[in-house]
């Protein structure tokens, strides 16, 4: 394996190594990539590359058979000299180090950079740039950046450039930059002339010059297209310093182009590579054009400060193929006159667009084809993840990951809600549906939309109301304060009554009767009316009573009646009555206390002293009470329907044969006679109503309150139905004089 | 203290003045009216809760705990219900209300089926078999006794009754070539049937519900009556 001798120390070290392991100082140097060089690499490779030569029009091949033939003992000559002036400027160098008496390696930095070193082909010059800029380190070498800017020795510099600055020198000096003129004008003092280019370029270059362009199809000798491209960057002090380590690269690819890159030219400052280099100048392989420096992004502007500083002999851009950047006398070229190929001059329209493309690196729109087009869902997916600024992202913690930061988090994909793709396909309707759907939409919204108060206006007196009120109040207080009218009292028995009147007659006097109250306080003017009359068969055949109630003003309700059926009687608590009282849970309670009396209901209410501290299930009256058919009878007094079906369902199929009996408002009797009139009742008797209230009285031998208020009933009743009849005569005539079509 | 007649007379006393002050709702909407509602609401709850203390969860689950100390905690019928009864007051904070969903479960299930099995034991299957009794014209009623052509007039009556109400309930119907769904004339006049069946019943039924409240005033009124007599009498 062979050796490779140390830059800074001179001494060998493994070709591999990458450090000196004497001096410490880097053999391989950094290379720096530039990228926007990558994409112009690219580009360039199609046209350097033998395999588009079949693709190449026929004049361009004749030109670059023409040039190949005329450049390459030109090149090879070229070639030694450069070789023969490395050398030579690179022991110079070497030997000037070492005659001050300094290492290389703190002459050259730290960093062991050695491109400058190599690359100052003019020691003994001094630097263009400003020594203050520089570090010191770097001061104590300043004849090797003698010769950065000054260009080639004079010798050497190309007939085609010296007549170029010839002609273009008045011109020019109004354009060209300050540095570029003290090179001028140290060129003119008898300074070194750049590198030599091949005559081959310098001949074609000036026939494009003059306007002597290929007519007929002749094309113009020249350069092969992959060694015109332009300079990207238009620095001279780095355009005109070649690279040593990238040579034998590019001389295994490209042996005929390293002479070019070794000896650019300078180009223009003034105007941008994309401007002074013409579109007609280039061959039809010309690479597309660089991006201005201006156009540059923030990210390779802090590339060419660290350059600068760490690397300041390296270029700033030197492309692949090492063309040098075309020089600022080109823009006097006539574009117009040049005859173009047709699909030069679309790469010509386009070169702003594609500028303007590389700068904003956006994606072309992709083109689905028809049927993926029909495929793709609609609004399925909505993007969750927006791309955050680097400093922004998160950096992964856990996982393979760990340690990256920008990496796509998938609980914000996950937990987003998605639009669901099941169902999604549209569907078949009708109009009359779709007219449908519209009506239902409009509700809705209807329902949704706050209707604004009305303003309280100034309200009509309910005059209709009070006439009302007043004949109903005066025909209810006259009978009772004044006794007129009387009503007769009513004959007809009801169908209802004698079966209750025989089944109460029938009921066996030991096991006590239980009764529920089921109703509220509001109700009991008129169910303790109908209800009293039951009370006294009951008691007039000495029953006794158990009360209970699903609502918990039931109990008082119960106790009070009680005092009131017979006062005369003197009904005593705990002997001829008892109130297990408030059995909680509705229906569910009902059902339980019909299979479990005494699970239910678990003390009473208003027992007597002698029950006090116990159960009502303890008083002798309950003593042979296990369940619900060991009552004798069990009447139910409610004035809803609900709780008539609720006793009726779950607690029927418990009391085998003892009766239910309901005492019933005069409302909610229609509901619940079809459980009496069935072929296998579920009700066994019925009471509702003043009228079978007085007639049970009568049968008992003892009116009371049905009696009391019959006059007072009856002349409500007629006021009532008077006010009906007033209000459906008046309905009438109002429909009748109402026009026909309003009439509905 | 005061003795029980003195209690009764303004018990009276208070009971009149919020009878005229719930009547007093005819002439308008007034405070008095508000007053008395809202008295009436508040004395009922109270005296539900105090019914509930005394009559369900005293007697039903502290007294056995109270009695029986750590021994009752064991009893899986006190120490459930118990239980439930803390879930059940999570229901009072609106944070916590969700450790009460379970008591509030149990109690809707549990009612529900027992509603759903009682309708079906109690009501449907008893109903539907007295509706087909019906039709056995020697079969008479043991409640009202009808007989012969009353009885079958009856019978008549009522199965027209159901099967029209049963059709004016029936929302199907076929769809003509024009889009438009239209019930057939014979569905369309037994429907009209079952809805002249079904105003007679709300009929009856709001007559029988407005006869209650004429009723529920003559006894005001009368209440009334003996309060004046009472303070004329001294």
């Amino acid at each position: 394996m062979a050796d490779v001798r140390c830059p800074m120390c001179g001494k060998a070290n493994d070709s591999q190594a990458e450090a000196c392991e004497f001096c410490g100082a880097r053999i391989k140097p950094l290379f720096i990539e530039q990228p926007d060089a990558e994409p112009e690499a690219r580009l360039e490779e199609p046209a350097t590359a033998g395999e588009s030569e079949a693709e190449t029009p026929e004049w361009l091949a004749r030109i670059r058979a023409q040039a190949e033939a005329k450049a390459a003992p030109e090149l090879e000559e070229e070639g030694q000299d450069a070789d023969g002036e490395e050398d030579d400027w690179l022991d110079r160098l070497r030997q000037s180090g070492a005659g001050e008496g300094q290492p290389l390696p703190e002459r050259l930095g730290a960093d062991g950079l050695t491109e400058s070193a190599k690359e100052e082909p003019a020691p003994g010059e001094q630097p263009a740039e400003a020594a203050d800029d520089e570090p010191d380190w770097l001061g104590g070498m300043p004849r090797a950046d003698v010769g950065r800017d000054e260009g080639p020795p004079e010798g050497e510099v190309p007939e085609w450039l010296a007549q170029y600055e010839g002609d273009q020198e008045g011109e020019e000096e109004q354009q060209v930059p300050e540095w570029l003129a003290r090179i001028r004008a140290r060129e003119r003092e008898g300074g070194e002339a750049g590198p030599a280019l091949p005559a081959v370029e310098t001949d074609w270059l000036n026939q494009l010059r003059e306007g002597a362009m290929p007519q007929d199809g002749e094309a113009p000798p020249g350069e092969p297209p992959a060694a015109e491209p332009p300079a990207a960057e238009p620095t001279p002090a780095v355009a005109e310093v070649p690279m040593p380590e990238e040579e034998p690269e590019e001389q295994a690819q490209r042996p005929e182009q390293k002479p070019q890159v070794e000896h650019e030219p300078l180009p223009p400052l003034e105007a941008p590579a994309i401007l002074s280099v013409p579109q007609e100048e280039q061959p039809p392989t010309a690479e597309p054009e660089p991006k201005p420096p201006a156009e540059e992004p923030d990210w390779l502007g802090g590339v060419g400060e660290l350059k600068d500083e760490t690397l300041p002999h390296v270029p700033a851009l030197i492309l692949e193929t090492g063309e040098p950047a075309a020089p600022g006398g080109t823009q006097d070229l006539d574009l117009e006159a040049i005859d173009l190929p047709d699909w030069l001059g679309e790469l010509k329209e386009t070169g702003a667009e594609e500028a303007e493309k590389e700068a904003k690196p956006d994606l072309a729109p992709a083109t689905l084809p028809a049927w993926l087009e029909a495929m793709r869902p609609v609004e399925t997916f909505r993007p969750a993840v927006e791309i955050e600024p680097e400093e922004d992202q998160i950096v992964e913690s856990a996982g393979p990951l760990a340690g990256l930061r920008g990496g796509l988090m998938a609980e914000p994909v996950v937990a987003m809600p998605r639009t669901p793709t099941i169902g999604g396909a549209k569907l078949d309707i009708t109009e009359r549906q779709f007219a449908q759907a519209e009506l239902l939409h409009r509700m809705v919204e209807e329902e949704e939309r706050e209707i604004t108060p009305m303003p309280a206006g100034r309200g009509r007196l309910p005059l209709m109301r009070w006439a009302l009120s007043l004949v109903l109040l005066l025909a209810v207080a006259l009978p009772v304060f004044a006794g007129v009218p009387r009503f007769p009292l009513p004959s007809r028995l009801p169908l209802d009554l004698p079966a209750l009147t025989e089944l109460v007659n029938s009921l066996p006097t030991e096991p006590p009767v239980l009764v529920v109250f089921d109703y509220d306080p509001g109700y009991s003017g008129e169910l303790d009316a109908v209800a009293g009359a039951l009370f006294q068969h009951l008691v007039a055949r000495e029953l006794r009573i158990i009360t209970v109630s699903t609502r918990p003003a039931g109990p008082p309700l119960a106790e009070r009646l009680m005092q009131r059926v017979a006062p005369e009687l003197a009904l005593t608590n705990g002997e001829d009555y008892l109130h297990l009282g408030y059995l909680s849970g509705g229906p569910t309670a009902v059902q339980l206390f019909a299979a479990l009396p005494r699970e239910a209901i678990l003390r009473g209410f208003l027992l007597p002293r002698e029950l006090a501290g116990t159960s009502a299930w303890d008083s002798p009256l309950l003593r042979d009470v296990q369940e619900l058919s060991d009552f004798a009878a069990v009447v139910v007094i409610t004035a809803g329907t609900e709780s008539a079906r609720t006793w009726t369902e779950q607690a029927r199929p418990w009391m085998g044969d003892t009766p239910l009996i309901m005492v019933l408002s005069m409302g909610a009797e229609p509901l619940v006679r079809p459980y009496y009139e069935a072929l296998e009742p579920q009700v066994n008797g019925i009471l509702t109503g003043l009228s079978a209230a007085v007639i049970y009285e009568q049968g008992n031998g003892r009116p009371a309150a049905a009696h009391d208020r019959w006059d007072g009933y009856g002349a409500g009743a007629l006021a009532a139905e008077l006010a009906l009849a007033a209000g459906l005569v008046y309905g009438v005539i109002g429909w009748l004089l109402q026009p026909q079509r309003e009439r509905g | 203290m005061p003795n029980a007649s003195a209690l009764d007379f303004m018990g009276t006393v208070a009971a009149g003045l919020l009878t005229v002050m719930v009547l007093s709702y005819l002439v308008r909407d007034n405070p008095l009216f508000r007053i008395a509602t809202y008295l009436f609401i508040g004395v009922a709850s109270g005296y539900a809760g105090a019914i509930a203390w005394h009559n369900v969860i005293r007697p039903g689950l502290v007294d056995p705990l109270m009695v029986r100390g750590f021994e009752g905690m064991k009893d899986v019928t006190l120490i459930v219900p118990l239980i439930l009864v803390v879930l059940l007051l999570f229901k009072l904070s609106p944070s916590l209300s969700r450790y009460g969903t379970l008591s509030v479960a149990l109690l809707v299930g549990v009612g529900a089926a027992v509603v759903v099995g009682g309708a079906i034991t109690g009501t449907l299957i008893p109903q539907s078999l007295a509706a087909m009794d019906t039709l056995n014209p020697s079969a008479v009623a043991p409640q009202t006794g009808e007989t012969g052509l009353e009885r079958v007039l009856n019978v008549v009556i009522m199965l027209v009754g159901t099967m029209s109400t049963l059709i004016y309930f029936r929302f199907t119907a076929r769809r003509e070539p024009t889009g438009e769904a239209r019930r057939s004339r014979l569905v369309a006049a037994t429907a009209a049937v079952g809805k002249g069946f079904i105003a007679i019943t709300f009929g009856a039924m709001y007559a029988g519900a407005l006869a209650a409240t004429i009723l529920v005033l003559v006894e005001r009124i009368q209440f009334l009556r003996e309060v004046v007599a009472g303070f004329l009498a001294g």
